[in-house]
């Protein structure tokens, strides 16, 4: 089991091209599970590559336990990875897509049929062994790939979007099973995704990345409840957070409008235009004397919950009721913030300002 | 009623571009097949049956079992390092050399240059005193052969001009299978640590097979029907070194006109063809993935 760390790590594909990774900064610890997330074109593969060391680093230092690992060949870095697109090799069977990394390292026969056997018991694959993948659903060559890396006893697991070819259940289904895996076998692992849901159920800390910036490393706890900007605040957790314009004049929070949302007990380095940040589910329905207007564009009845979408002044906003309320298109409903759950940033740079959450300074 | 005139649409369109086929492949094929039973010499307007004399006599002469001796040769000898020159090739490519498509052009131009042409330079070439060729291997000392006049080495010179001209032809299709195995399969081998020969073991050989299949049945077929550079480079000479069957086929109806014959060996030409292509397909299933 190894740490990694990135110390101020960038990659520039050639030296005509920007840089698409900037300064990134990672210590990751023995046994963890961390989750790189951001939209597409972020740099997530690039980075991910880098540590696999199927890239190059163009600057800063990557160190795995107490090597400098820049120059160190992927084979002895002792990492195992996962590809989006399975690759599984089309002429092998099962075993033998298994068994790859162990012919290729020339380890015993008998022992190479042991582990791909107790890998497969692992994974389910046992009445697939001798199959070629094109006979195999996709979660079953998921599965295979992630044999292949199990299998290798690798210290390091490495896996760039493993289940975006699954449908939705199988995702939930595969989920958990690495998770499954990973307290099983504690290997460090690191998991690229630009899906949210998944670096909120799976990570031990998320590195949230944007062009090629760290935005936030927190655990999804942290990087919920105390997002450092807006662009991390929107993008973790759906349906994503709201974003008001309001002010903030002589310590009390309003609405651009000028009506009253909540008193600031704790004065805060910013007069005027603020965003306020709420996210759908913290929002509580009020009366007419003690609430903000807002109205409603539609309802989507989602089971367990009911998201209801609107305007409040000139802001779209979403959210998220108990079903049994009565709410329907072209009401005008009451909405209250309660002042633990506001978040505030800065309209200029998107940078927090504020956060409530865990916090008294609150007062009402 | 509808039913009839679907019929008839297919007829009509099936059966229209079938008439050239008849015309020129079917019906010359069952001409062949019936002159072979016959002792016609190609110019009298009159003929005997002789039943199946002329498959006897071709399958008992020594110069039948001669020329299938030179044309198994020269097929192995073409086939093999065609195929193994052309994935090399592309190969080569592949790692990016500057200059792509020049490179690429200048491998391919053999195929589409007519191979008289190209026949008539390499035995230029060839020559034994002024020839390109001897002149180099003088350069270092090295034995100059008598090539196209010598039987040990003419086999050699026609297979050479075959596999130049063909070697470009089999890099494009590699070429382009290459190009169609996805990088991570490579990356997978990176991370274990596989050599560029493990490489093109486990990767490149399985995953291009389809492709070699191809080459292979298609070269055989070639090599069986080579005929323009030996007639321009050897004339089937010297003593017969050269003579393939499909050559000896034209010598016997165009040298010695024994069309009966000749006819006769083109049938068991073209069931030797078909029978290989068929058995290399049936073997095929081994070691070729799709
Ligand atoms: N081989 C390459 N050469 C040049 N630029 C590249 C190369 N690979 C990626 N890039 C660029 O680097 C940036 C980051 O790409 P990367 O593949 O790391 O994104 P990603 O976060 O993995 O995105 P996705 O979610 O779409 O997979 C992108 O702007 C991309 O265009
Ligand atoms: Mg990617």
């Amino acid at each position: 089991m190894t740490k990694i760390k990135l110390q101020h790590v960038s990659k520039q594909y050639t030296k005509e091209s920007d840089k698409v990774i900037h300064d990134f900064n990672l210590d990751i610890d023995d046994k963890e599970f961390i989750v790189f997330v951001g939209p597409s074109g972020c740099g997530k593969s690039t980075t991910l590559r880098m540590i696999a060391g199927l890239e190059s680093i163009t600057g800063g230092e990557l160190w795995m336990d107490d090597q400098l690992v820049n120059h160190v060949p992927s084979k002895d870095r002792d990492i195992a990875m996962v590809f989006q697109n399975y690759a599984l090799f089309p002429h092998l069977t099962v075993f033998d897509n298994i068994a790859f990394g162990l012919k290729i390292r020339k380890v015993k026969k008998a022992i190479i049929k042991e582990k791909v056997e107790q890998t497969a018991g692992i994974l389910g694959l046992t009445p697939y062994l001798k199959r070629k993948p094109k006979d195999l659903s996709g979660g079953q060559k998921q599965r295979v790939a992630l044999g292949r890396a199990v299998v290798r006893d690798a210290n390091i697991f490495l896996m760039d979007e493993p289940l975006s070819n699954l449908d939705a259940k199988l995702r939930v289904q595969m989920r958990e099973e690495i998770i499954r895996l990973h307290k099983t076998l504690g290997t460090t692992t690191i998991y690229v995704t630009h899906d949210q849901t998944e670096a909120m159920t799976m990570a031990t800390r998320i590195v949230v990345l944007k062009d090629g910036h760290i935005q936030q490393i927190g655990t999804p706890t942290e990087i919920y409840k105390n997002p450092n900007n807006m662009f991390v605040a929107s993008f973790i957790g759906a349906p994503a957070m709201n974003f008001i314009h309001a002010k903030v004049v002589n310590n009390q929070l309003m609405t651009s409008e000028g009506k009253e949302i909540a008193p600031l007990a704790r004065p805060i380095d910013h007069q005027g235009k603020v965003i306020l940040g709420i996210r759908p589910e913290s929002v509580v329905l009020a009366t007419e004397n003690d609430g903000l207007a807002m109205d409603v564009e539609f309802v989507e009845m989602m089971g367990a919950d009911l998201h209801v979408h609107g305007k409040l002044e000139q802001s779209k906003i979403i959210i998220r009721l108990n079903p049994d309320v009565m709410v329907k298109e072209n009401d005008r409903i009451y909405l209250r913030f309660p002042h633990e759950k506001i978040h505030l940033f800065d309209p200029n740079n998107e940078e927090s300002l504020y956060q409530s959450e865990g916090m008294t300074a609150w007062v009402d | 009623m509808g039913r009839l005139r679907g019929t008839f649409k297919l007829l009509f369109f099936v059966g229209i571009p079938l008439i050239p086929l008849f015309v020129f492949w079917f019906f010359p094929m069952l001409v062949s097949l019936w002159l072979s039973f016959t002792n016609w010499d190609y110019i009298s307007p009159s003929f005997d049956y002789v039943g199946i004399d002329n498959y006897t006599n071709t399958l008992t002469s020594e110069t039948f079992y001669e020329a299938l001796k030179n044309t198994i040769f020269f097929s192995v000898w073409t086939i093999v390092p065609t195929i193994i020159i052309g994935l090399f090739l592309a190969l080569l490519l592949k790692e990016g050399l500057k200059g792509l498509t020049f490179f690429r052009s200048i491998l391919f131009s053999p195929w589409i240059t007519p191979m008289v042409a190209m026949s008539i330079v390499w035995s230029w070439i060839f020559q034994a005193d002024v020839g390109l060729i001897n002149q180099i291997l003088g350069w270092f000392h090295l034995p100059q052969p008598q090539w196209l006049t010598d039987s040990d080495t003419a086999m050699w010179a026609i297979i050479i001009v075959t596999v130049w001209k063909n070697a470009g032809w089999a890099m494009l299709f590699y070429a382009d299978s290459l190009s169609k195995i996805p990088n991570d399969l490579y990356e997978v081998s990176d991370i274990e640590g596989a050599s560029w020969l493990q490489k093109i073991k486990t990767i490149v050989i399985p995953l291009v097979s389809p492709i070699t299949l191809f080459l292979v049945i298609i070269s055989a077929i070639d090599a069986i029907q080579a005929y323009d550079q030996i007639q321009v480079m050897t004339q089937g000479g010297p003593a017969g070194s050269t003579r393939t069957l499909l050559y000896l086929y034209y010598q016997m109806a165009f040298e010695q006109f024994n069309m009966g014959q000749a006819t006769a060996l083109a049938t068991i030409i073209v069931l030797i063809t078909g029978v290989l292509a068929l058995s290399m397909f049936y073997a095929s299933k081994k070691w070729v993935h799709y």
